[in-house]
């Protein structure tokens, strides 16, 4: 690499009307009030998002904005109004806080698919569409979705803030492979209940507990009169679950098989579509990351997204990273 | 409304992919080119002579299992050319055991472990010799807390056999077996305590100065209902890639302990690599962490100069710490200029591997998968893909630990991140893995130490066997 080169990159500009937005904010420097104060901001509905150290001339505290200020005095909090440039870095963050905002909405709305448990965390939020690609056959115990991966990042170059929604597709595959699905598939197909405990109890299952999911293995089954449960061993001990918070790991070959040959699931033609829409190279993905977030976000109304007084619209050209280098390392 | 220009003007580097040395110093880019054409970098000392082969009594099982001892003896058409004993210059047998197929339970892995170790031991303590297990076990999920894989590795592990789980799925296929044989072979020769390659390039220290990267993972690991501990490891590389050791500490589960869990390992590897490996004393140690998940918080910072400032007192060297953080991305890049054609031919405009771009002060992308040269069979260059779809770049960022005066050029800790990607053990045409060896075995170390953590509450420096503390047993 020498001189200059250009490589385009999944990035999309995000532009304000405004070259200022007018925030609510609290000044802390104490990470743990800071971080306090932002959940609470967010239980009561409001967009809030920490800084803990001064960054780019903002110093640290909290900042935020709420569409219902009675919200504040309930809260019983002091703050004052501040005017900050409206691509600065904490925006990223609100930016990223009002778009999944919306992306609850929609889902609320059944527009817009959450992955369960997986939909926002680590400054990231995953939406999928809720069309479904392709149904596994018979029984539709597999689909495949579409999902956007969205960051919004910052960058300071030459003096100039900027915004920018990061974005990445991957065609997930979802299964409906409960223990309570499992059971009612193999008691149509004529298999009596012992043979049905004995040939689910061979197989590694992942539980929900307390809203958490962890690998477990099915010790037994026991069917009471109106529902289904299992004894299951976690890594924290033997439990008693609901059929439908337990699901069957579908990875192992042995289980695979179990799915093709004895439910009856034709398995290969899901994977290999997952594995065709995994294959595309960078070129044709940006273009296809770009196509769904017209679908996901543009045609939903994510975007144009307005924060106190800005509206912030999206620039869809995928954008050039212009490199500057002449040392070959 | 304000208006794109539709591009980002940023720095950018463009890194050599660092060639390897082999037997005689020889340097070759492909680790299947040098290994055919020149051999080994160093032999191991103490090797074990047997490798047993063990697996299930069932039929397909047993045709892998023979399958894979004659390509290990035989070598397997061009993909393994010559054999083990050939390649590796190691005077090595090869033995195949079954156990009883009714005994082969993989939900109950722990008496399906025990069998493997009794029909192993059986067996070994005939020979004179040390022997090295080969287990020919189906495939698990990774994450169970309790599964064959982590049963088979802890069991021997304990007792100071170097093992090497394979697995039914990957040897039965044809096509991933043919491309399975030599890395297997890598691996075993590895874990005999070979030293297959080590980097031929290496990072720019000023003379009299001397480097060390230090891979540090922590774990928080439940033990039982109640217990949660974190356990942490370091693992120590010189700059050509030479590992000299593993570490690891464990502190009840408590924020608190975490700063001074990484001051320990940060001394005790630092200290033990000086006092056992230094043949010179250098007046200056770079001791450069590499360091993948949470961020390294102010208090544990301030641990970090504590240790080095423990060092330089006790020592008399100067210590100073880099903290080089490594995370996935999500980004896409698309090089126009750059076709980098596929086998089929077809154009993927990958990006070169070892392009790194500065996004801003002290963070860098880093292409580790994209476009990359490769040597074939005969020695010429050529470049292909060496990932699948559309790989994204790591996340490197360098944390400046404060009051500390930097040397290092943020660029050469960069750099530190791809030379400890060459450092691949379990591929032998791929040049450079996604992840440097230094982060990469994090998870699969938390499982195994797991284990060792319930059953053995005590020191895991201690259990693990001096037999096998000196070689890679882990990879």
């Amino acid at each position: 690499m020498s001189g200059t080169s250009s490589l385009i990159v999944n990035l999309f500009r995000i532009l304000p009307s405004e070259d200022t937005v007018r925030v609510y904010y609290i000044e802390s420097s104490d990470m743990e009030s800071i971080n306090l104060c932002v959940h609470t901001l967010r239980d009561a509905g409001c967009i809030a998002a920490p800084q803990y150290s001064e960054y780019l001339g903002l110093p640290p505290g909290i900042y935020f904005v709420c569409e219902n200020p009675k919200v504040l005095k309930e809260l019983n909090i002091e703050y004052t109004d501040k005017r900050i440039e409206s691509c600065s870095y904490i925006m990223k963050y609100l930016v990223l806080n009002a778009i999944v905002k919306k992306v609850n909405e929609l889902e609320a709305r059944r527009l817009l698919y959450l992955p369960e448990g997986r939909g926002f965390a680590f400054s990231q939020v995953i939406c999928c569409d809720r069309g479904v690609i392709m149904y596994s056959r018979p029984h539709g115990l597999f689909v495949l979705r579409p999902c956007l991966i969205l960051r919004v990042e910052h960058y300071y170059v030459e003096g100039e803030n900027m915004l920018f929604l990061l974005a990445d597709l991957r065609f997930k595959r979802f299964n409906l492979l409960t223990l309570s699905k499992l059971i009612e598939v193999l008691e149509k197909k004529g298999f009596e209940w012992t043979e049905i405990r004995n040939m689910l109890c061979g197989h590694y299952y992942t539980c929900r507990i307390e809203g958490r999911r962890q690998a477990c293995m099915l010790k037994d089954i026991i069917k009471e009169q109106s529902h289904i449960e299992a004894i299951v061993m976690t890594r924290s001990g033997q439990k008693r679950l609901l059929a439908d918070s337990i699901w069957l790991n579908p990875h192992p070959k042995h289980t695979r098989d179990f799915i093709r040959d004895v439910l009856g699931e034709n398995l290969d033609e899901v994977w290999m579509q997952q594995r065709k829409y995994g294959s595309v190279r960078p070129k044709v993905k940006i273009e296809m990351v770009r196509e769904y977030i017209k679908k996901l976000l543009i045609e939903n109304g994510v975007f144009p997204l307005r924060i106190s007084n800005v509206e912030y619209s999206l620039d869809m050209r995928p954008q050039k990273l212009l490199l500057v280098s002449s040392d070959e390392l | 409304m304000r208006q794109g220009t539709g591009h980002i003007l940023l720095k950018a580097y463009r890194m050599s992919i660092p060639m390897l040395v082999f037997r005689g110093e020889q340097p070759a880019l492909s680790i299947y080119y040098g290994l055919v054409r020149f051999g080994p970098y160093e032999l191991p000392v103490n090797y074990p002579k047997t490798v047993v082969i063990v697996y299930p009594n069932r039929s397909g099982f047993r045709e892998v299992a023979k399958k894979v001892k004659e390509a290990l003896e035989n070598g397997y058409k061009g993909y393994f050319p010559k054999g083990f004993t050939t390649i590796f210059d190691l005077d090595v047998e090869f033995d195949l055991v079954d156990i009883d197929s009714d005994k082969y339970v993989l939900l109950d892995p722990r008496n399906t472990a025990l069998e493997y170790y009794k029909k192993f031991f059986d067996l070994c303590e005939s020979k004179d010799e040390d022997c090295f297990l080969v287990a020919l076990i189906n495939r698990v999920p990774r994450g169970l807390h309790e599964s064959l894989y982590t049963e088979i590795k802890f069991l021997f592990t304990a007792e100071g056999v170097p093992s090497q789980v394979i697995t039914y799925e990957t040897f039965s296929d044809e096509n991933s077996f043919k491309w399975s044989v030599f890395p297997l072979a890598l691996q075993l020769f590895v874990k005999m305590g070979g030293m297959p390659f080590l980097l031929y390039n290496r990072l720019n220290i000023p003379e009299g100065e001397a480097a060390l990267i230090v891979g540090i993972g922590l774990s928080r690991i439940s033990l039982g209902l109640w217990e949660v501990k974190y356990v942490g490891f370091a693992l120590v590389f010189e700059p050509n890639g030479r590992w000299r050791l593993i570490k690891w500490s464990q502190q009840p589960y408590d924020r608190e302990n975490l700063p001074h869990m990484i001051k320990r390992l940060i001394m005790d590897v630092v200290d033990e690599v000086l006092s056992k490996y230094a043949v010179e004393k250098p007046r200056k140690i770079h001791v450069i962490i590499h360091y993948s998940g949470k961020n390294i918080s102010v208090s544990e910072e301030v641990y970090i100069r504590a240790a080095c400032e423990q060092i330089r007192e006790a020592r008399g060297i100067e210590v100073i710490p880099y903290v080089v953080k490594i995370n996935d991305s999500i980004y896409k890049l698309c090089d126009e200029d750059n076709p980098c054609p596929d086998s089929s031919g077809l154009n993927t405009f990958l990006p070169w591997v070892g392009t790194s771009i500065e996004l801003k002060d002290g963070l860098y992308m880093l292409q580790t998968t994209g476009c990359v040269e490769v040597q074939a069979g005969h020695g010429g260059i050529r470049s292909r893909p060496n990932a699948f779809g559309s790989p994204s770049p790591l996340l490197i960022s360098i944390k400046k630990l404060k009051g500390l005066r930097y040397e290092l050029e943020d660029i050469e800790l960069v750099k530190s991140v791809l030379y400890m990607c060459r450092m691949n053990y379990v591929s032998v045409n791929n040049p450079i893995s996604r992840l440097p060896i230094t982060v990469k075995y994090s998870r699969r170390l938390a499982y195994i130490t797991s284990k060792f953590a319930i059953s053995k509450n005590i020191n895991i420096n201690a259990v693990i066997p001096q037999k096998i503390a000196q070689t890679l047993w882990f990879v």
